[in-house]
């Protein structure tokens, strides 16, 4: 599988090479054009477990459409792009396994597994699921995000933002945290979120959020 | 995309801290390396990722009562971070705006930059937050009684929807509401309704020679009450 991404940071593209056999797995609804034999197939994954403590009734789970594309012969192409303006960036996996944000997963190898929901992440105070994706196996990975992404070799520890979050490999542990603000005025604001990642290993973070950016536009629709 | 360790780190103020602005025009970040005692004051929320070791301290911006009076006064800037490293080492902190779009760094060398409502960024040490009378016709505009004025020695960083233009004015020029990012204190501003939009006009003083002295003037190539406008037609 050879992957080439076109018009960087902006509004990326990814064209991907599927020979006769390979296979890739792209999020459903991420695909653009595509050219040769390729065969189609939707798969569903979900992730099952109560996402919240305080949530109530049933357990909630999340999912995540997936199409196979399967090379029926050489050279087949497969075009690729999110629904967010933003970069992609290709990510090999060979020692450690990569857990990505949910919605920053875009496509990655036939031959690698997906988890959803893996490993569970508990949000204090926080009602709406923080869903993780674990990618396990040898390949590469397709990663979009809302904005820029960049690279961050953490070495030691590092805190992010968990809006800002695109993906990191699993040499790191992590944990769930809030900003610590000092100042008698930081009892009157709203605490940021943040993941604290401890140890060596590779991150990704993006530049801009998309929650963030929906708040404002919703905001002033609302307005009038 | 460059690593952190490419980074071309530019510092010619001796009050300014070193900094990167990447990713530009379109979704800029701005990458700063704080050296040991030194700090920066960020937009509260602006933080996107940072070193262990970093300090935030919540403050009002420039203070308790003009911090009300901005606030209830108009949609103006109430609390800023105070982002500082207390460590041995250099630290590095990235910030970002809500808005895609560039970030600009401002100069002050002793002077002032007045700011439109949520353009302000960042400053850095050497620069305080102030007050700005802008008037009546600015609060009808929804612009506020008072404008966030950044004075002193060192950098203001500002963000907007689009790329950023400057602009020296002497004469009268014409901006639409809303594209406006900056402009310096002693710019008069005059507010005209034009058709279905409102225009700001900006021009220079006389001075006591009869000549007119300008000011740098910061706007944006983009308006997000236009993209606004346009989605609530499509609704």
């Amino acid at each position: 599988m050879e992957v080439e991404v076109f018009n960087q940071r902006e509004n990326s593209l990814a064209r991907v090479i599927l020979q006769a056999n390979e296979v890739l797995m792209a999020q459903a609804g991420t695909l653009v054009a595509m050219k040769g034999d390729l065969k189609f197939n939707t798969t569903l994954r979900r992730s099952s477990g109560k996402s919240h403590p305080r949530s109530s009734g049933p357990m909630t789970t999340e999912s995540l459409f997936i199409t196979e594309c399967r090379g029926l012969s050489d050279r087949n192409e497969v075009w690729l792009a999110p629904w967010m303006m933003g970069n992609i960036i290709v990510h090999s996996v060979t020692e450690y396994k990569l857990i990505s944000v949910m919605s920053a997963y875009l496509g990655c190898s036939g031959s690698m597994e997906l988890f959803l929901g893996l490993p569970e992440v508990k949000i204090p105070n926080q009602t709406e699921p923080f869903t993780l994706l674990s990618i396990t196996g040898k390949g590469q990975v397709l990663l979009n995000g809302m904005g820029g992404i960049y690279p961050i070799d953490v070495d030691g520890e590092y805190l992010v933002n968990l809006n800002h979050l695109v993906a990191f490999e699993n040499s790191l542990h992590y944990e769930i945290t809030e900003f610590a603000t000092k100042g008698l005025s930081s009892w009157l604001t709203k605490k940021t979120l943040g993941m604290k990642l401890i140890g060596r290993g590779k991150l990704y973070c993006q530049t801009h959020q998309d929650q963030f950016w929906g708040h404002l536009i919703s905001s002033q629709l609302k307005v009038q | 995309m460059d690593s952190l360790s490419d980074l071309n780190f530019v510092s010619t103020l001796s009050c300014s801290v070193l900094y990167k602005i990447r990713c530009r025009p379109a979704f800029a970040a701005l990458f700063v390396t704080l050296v040991p005692g030194e700090s920066i004051t960020t937009k509260t929320g602006c933080i996107v990722s940072m070193d262990k070791g970093i300090l935030l301290k919540t403050q009002f911006a420039g203070g308790l009562l003009p911090a009300i009076i901005r606030k209830v006064f108009g949609p103006q800037l109430f609390w800023v971070d105070r982002v500082s490293n207390q460590t041995d080492g250099a630290l590095t902190v990235v910030l970002s705006h809500s808005n895609m779009g560039d970030i600009e760094r401002i100069n002050l060398s002793q002077n002032s930059i007045c700011l439109q409502p949520d353009v302000y960024l960042a400053h850095t040490s050497g620069v305080t937050i102030k007050n700005h009378w802008a008037g009546f016709k600015s609060w009808l505009a929804g612009e506020g009684l008072w404008k966030l004025k950044l004075q002193g020695k060192g950098r203001v960083f500002i963000a907007a929807y689009g790329s950023i233009t400057q602009k020296m004015v002497y004469e009268n020029f014409i901006v639409s509401q809303g594209q406006l990012l900056a402009y310096h204190p002693t710019l008069r501003l005059r507010y005209r309704q034009e058709a279905e939009q409102l225009n700001l006009m900006i021009s220079g003083t006389k001075t006591n020679r009869q000549r007119t002295k300008g000011g740098m003037i910061y706007f944006q190539s983009r308006n997000l009450r236009g993209l606004v406008d346009y989605l609530r037609s499509l609704v």
